[in-house]
């Protein structure tokens, strides 16, 4: 019963993303129609004939702010890119669904912070008007990114000198958490749109040799820095970005290609280094013999993805409860368990539309300011979908990288919307340049 | 200005290769390369229990259930019955809390609803039973039944095929277990190591070829040349070679044989005569031309025959080896396979037990073509060897296997092994001269006899009308 009512909801959502691309109506209905019926399913216990009131409650919260949402963007955001916009929600509500049906307690706190995050993104445009000329502001861009990143190993080493644990360990040994007054966030996420901006202004101009041999140096400390403490995701993404805002501003190849080689050089030194590293990388080359402990997760998240087919096992029939951490590294294989691979091909395409749609972005812009902005706001984003998505699917090696607006994780779900509030402005500009 | 636009669009174009990366290699994971792993029993979806659909139905060829669930009112739960007991415990397998067989390789296929939407929809309106995918496997049950019940308390087992479409028509191994109550017995399986019930002999035994390696000998000598066919040794019942010996069976002294002879009789001295005039590298190459060493694809688990002889052995390894003792083994599917490949002009066909789905609709898909593996020797050979092996039947060891009506061909086998007592063999297929049925069949612990020849003679009777 269940799977019907959620093959008829996928049937109007393909329909209606035909579309799309023309009448982003069609995409607001798709996510609208999308939750209702998912929160439908997840509600109705077809055993018991009841339905359950605080899945309920959490669904009409979520619908709230889906069909809000949007509206309230294009208003705030002058020429808003509804495409963008529009993903966003739609990935946002696919994330509550399938948090909440991992997890209900983890999709209130993972909504709560979409909600603060969306709040502080209609901000930008106010924030960007009073400092008009982001440019000169580079030297804090990257006063506080470097802060950010060195914040974590400074209270790392001071936390072990005073004795008191400042820094939490996740459970692949990296260091990522800083609680201060109680309130715990990742710096490194929040470090993330700095970078970019740092990485903008910087390049904005063909640097000179001594100016790129600094700005090398700097971001190679701040990765340096993500690698000591074992945040090995994160030093992979910040290296990406840079390659990618490098290559765009200077068009050197061989530099490119050294700054490749240099990432493969470091990587046979982290493998010798890290222990938990060459154990990640013997569970991605040969995961069945090691599927008890060290790939367990992979293997299962594997079963996950094939064992249902192209229309997977119906919404809340999955078992991928069953992997460890599941809401935030196996979001993907929980979700294309429940709806299939064919929706989980979809999906991937949805990350691939913002791929699009920002680089079309940065080819309109008039500023290489603008243009490395917005390149470098759509790698991050992007890129990161990629990392953690290949993770799931045995493509590269697991990282425990978060999936951008879907995996559970307060600080990503939070900046990954600051990040697109960025696009959307740069899209107004982008637009009144023009005119 | 221009030239950041070329490097943006190198930049997209980077980032779009890793997307069609990752949508290409999620597509090429979930839809062709699942089936490869997802009945593994690690993954906990395999022992999930959908009580509100009727699991498929395994028939076998001609359409007669073999497994079946049956609702019971009572306890409105589906029971699955196995009608066979005991015949299909080790290729159709079992489905309880743990699954094996074929309940278990296609668990998924058993449980899936073909059209699920219309399916769910006529359930929720007219409480129409749901009804999974069923299964069509190539086994005849009769036969499965009457060689099952043949072999009786003795260990052993027989693989029957079509040796010109790789059907399996009968698999057996004894002993065996009941499936229909494998949960409540299941402490007494594991703990009878000297039995093993559990183990598919069919597939997984191991055993010493014994001179049904003769075959292969043959293959070995007639590659190198055809003048071996010409050959003639002089057999006295012991052959001496460099200090070691070699004895017939019960020292019995053949006289002049030529190939065909020694094969009819099955003489060692001839065989090893000629291996130590070859030496090793010909039987390697023969060996492994006949899959030993290498892995056979296959539906059910099994084990890879295995020929460790070196290139350089010594005299008393090499003329062991030929006449199929020294440390050789094979399964009997391997035998079986190799017996159908004389009989199909030196083809192997790949060996199926599914034949196809059948929806809970009535509509049959997924029927599975037959597939040629290889071709393990060359059609004239085969046919040299057709000779050989109907004269075997005819005038040699192998005539307790001959039919009036029927032209059988084969070859015999007595294993020694280290329990003391002999196997015994046999490989063939019948009507020799346009092959439908071909089979290997190994009784453990006879002490030598005629038992397997016996039981190829009933089965070549049953099996072509």
């Amino acid at each position: 019963m269940a799977y019907f009512i959620f093959m008829a909801g996928r049937f109007i959502f393909k329909e209606s993303k035909e579309d799309a691309v023309t009448q982003p109506r069609g995409l607001w209905a798709a996510t609208i129609l999308f939750a209702i019926f998912a929160f439908a399913i997840l509600a109705f216990d077809d055993i018991a004939m009841s339905v359950d009131l605080q899945t309920l409650l959490f669904g009409g919260f979520v619908l709230l702010f889906i069909i809000a949402g949007p509206v309230v963007a294009m208003r705030v955001f002058k020429r808003a890119c509804p495409i963008m916009t529009h993903t966003m929600f739609f990935l946002l509500a696919i994330g509550f669904v399938a948090i909440y049906r991992l997890n209900p307690s983890l999709a209130s706190a993972q909504f709560i912070f979409a909600v603060i995050g969306f709040a502080v993104s209609l901000l930008i445009p106010a924030i960007f008007r009073i400092f008009s000329q982001i440019e000169k502001l580079e030297k804090l861009f990257l006063v506080l990114c470097a802060g950010l990143i060195g914040i974590v190993f400074i209270a790392d080493i001071l936390g072990s000198i005073i004795g008191i644990p400042l820094v939490s360990i996740d459970e692949f040994g990296a260091a990522r958490w800083v609680s201060i007054f109680g309130i715990s966030f990742q710096p490194s996420e929040i470090a993330k749109p700095l970078f970019v901006l740092y990485l903008a202004c910087a390049f904005r101009f063909k640097p000179s040799i001594g100016k790129l041999v600094f700005i090398g140096l700097a971001s190679a400390g701040m990765v340096g820095i993500l690698v000591l403490q074992r945040d090995l995701g994160s030093a992979l993404m910040f290296f990406m970005v840079f390659m990618v805002i490098f290559y765009t501003s200077t068009g050197s190849r061989p530099l490119f290609l050294g700054g490749f080689a240099a990432f493969a050089a470091a990587s046979v030194v982290a493998y010798q280094l890290f222990p938990h590293l060459r154990i990640r990388v013997a569970a991605w080359l040969n995961p069945w013999p090691l599927m008890a402990n060290e790939s367990f997760q992979l293997t299962q998240s594997l079963f996950a993805i094939a064992t249902w087919g192209p229309f997977g096992a119906g919404l809340g029939r999955g078992m991928a409860n069953w992997i460890p951490v599941v809401e935030r590294d196996i979001i993907f294989s929980a979700i294309a368990e429940e709806f299939g691979w064919v929706f989980g091909l979809l999906f991937i395409c949805l990350y691939a539309m913002i791929l699009l749609r920002g680089t079309d972005m940065a080819r309109r812009a008039k500023r290489p300011l603008y243009a490395l902005m917005t390149l470098g706001f759509t790698v991050f984003i992007t890129f990161q979908a990629f990392v953690s998505i290949g993770g799931n699917i045995r493509l590269i090696p697991m990282t425990g990288i978060t999936l951008p607006l879907v995996s559970y994780g307060g600080s990503s779900v939070f900046i990954t919307i600051i990040m697109l509030g960025i696009l959307n402005w740069l899209n107004g500009q982008l637009r009144e340049e023009e005119e | 200005m221009k030239e950041l636009h070329k490097n943006l669009r190198i930049m997209f174009w980077l980032m779009a290769l890793l997307f069609i990366a990752l949508g290409g290699y999620f597509v090429y994971v979930a839809a062709f390369e699942a089936s490869d792993f997802i009945a593994n029993p690690r993954n906990p979806r395999v022992a999930m229990v959908n009580d509100d659909m009727r699991r498929g139905t395994i028939y076998d060829t001609n359409g007669t259930p073999i497994a079946e669930s049956i609702f019971d009112e009572d306890s409105g739960l589906y029971t699955r019955q196995y009608h066979f007991g005991a015949a299909f415990a080790h290729t159709v397998g079992y489905s309880g809390m743990s699954k094996a067989g074929l309940e278990l390789s296609r668990n998924f296929t058993l449980y899936h609803l073909n059209r699920e939407l219309v399916q769910r929809a006529t359930y929720v309106i007219m409480g129409q039973e749901l009804r999974a995918n069923s299964i069509i496997t190539t086994f005849d049950a009769d036969l499965q039944q009457m060689i099952f019940n043949s072999l009786g308390d003795s260990r052993g087992a027989v693989v029957v095929l079509n040796p010109t479409t790789g059907a399996v028509l009968a698999m057996v191994s004894t002993p065996s277990f009941d499936p229909n109550n494998v949960t409540e017995q299941w402490g007494n399986l594991i703990a009878d190591t000297s039995n093993s019930p559990l183990l598919n002999r069919a597939a997984q035994g191991l055993y010493p070829p014994g001179s049904t390696f003769k075959v292969v000998t043959a293959v070995a000598a007639l590659e190198t040349s055809s003048h071996w066919l010409d050959f003639v040794f002089e057999c006295t019942g012991h052959a001496h070679f460099d200090g070691e010996t070699i004895q017939c069976w019960g020292g019995q002294a053949h006289g002049l044989v030529d190939m065909h002879r020694a094969m009819a009789v099955s003489c060692n001295g001839f065989f090893a005569k000629i291996t130590e005039e070859i030496g090793a590298r010909p039987i390697i190459d023969a060996a492994e031309q006949m899959l030993f060493n290498s892995g056979i694809e296959f539906e059910l688990v099994v084990s890879m025959p295995q020929f460790p002889m070196g290139e350089h052995p010594a005299i008393d390894e090499l003329i062991q080896t030929a006449i199929g003792q020294g440390r050789t083994t094979a399964t009997p599917l391997n035998m079986a396979l190799i017996a159908a490949a004389i009989a199909n002009g030196g083809i192997v066909m790949t060996p199926y037990i599914v034949d196809g789905t059948l929806s809970g609709f009535g509509n049959v898909s997924g029927a599975t073509s037959p597939q040629s593996m290889m071709q393990i020797m060359d059609a004239q050979m085969a046919a040299r060897l057709n000779e050989m092996l109907i004269e075997v039947v005819n005038t040699g060891t192998g005539t307790p296997a001959a039919l009036s009506h029927i032209q059988v061909a084969g070859k015999t086998g007595t294993a020694q092994n280290e329990t003391g007592i002999d196997h015994s063999w046999f490989i063939g297929y019948a009507p020799a001269e346009n092959p439908t049925v071909a089979l290997a069949i190994i009784i453990e612990n006879t002490g030598g006899g005629t038992r397997a020849t016996q039981l190829a003679g009933q089965i070549f009777n049953f099996a072509i009308d």
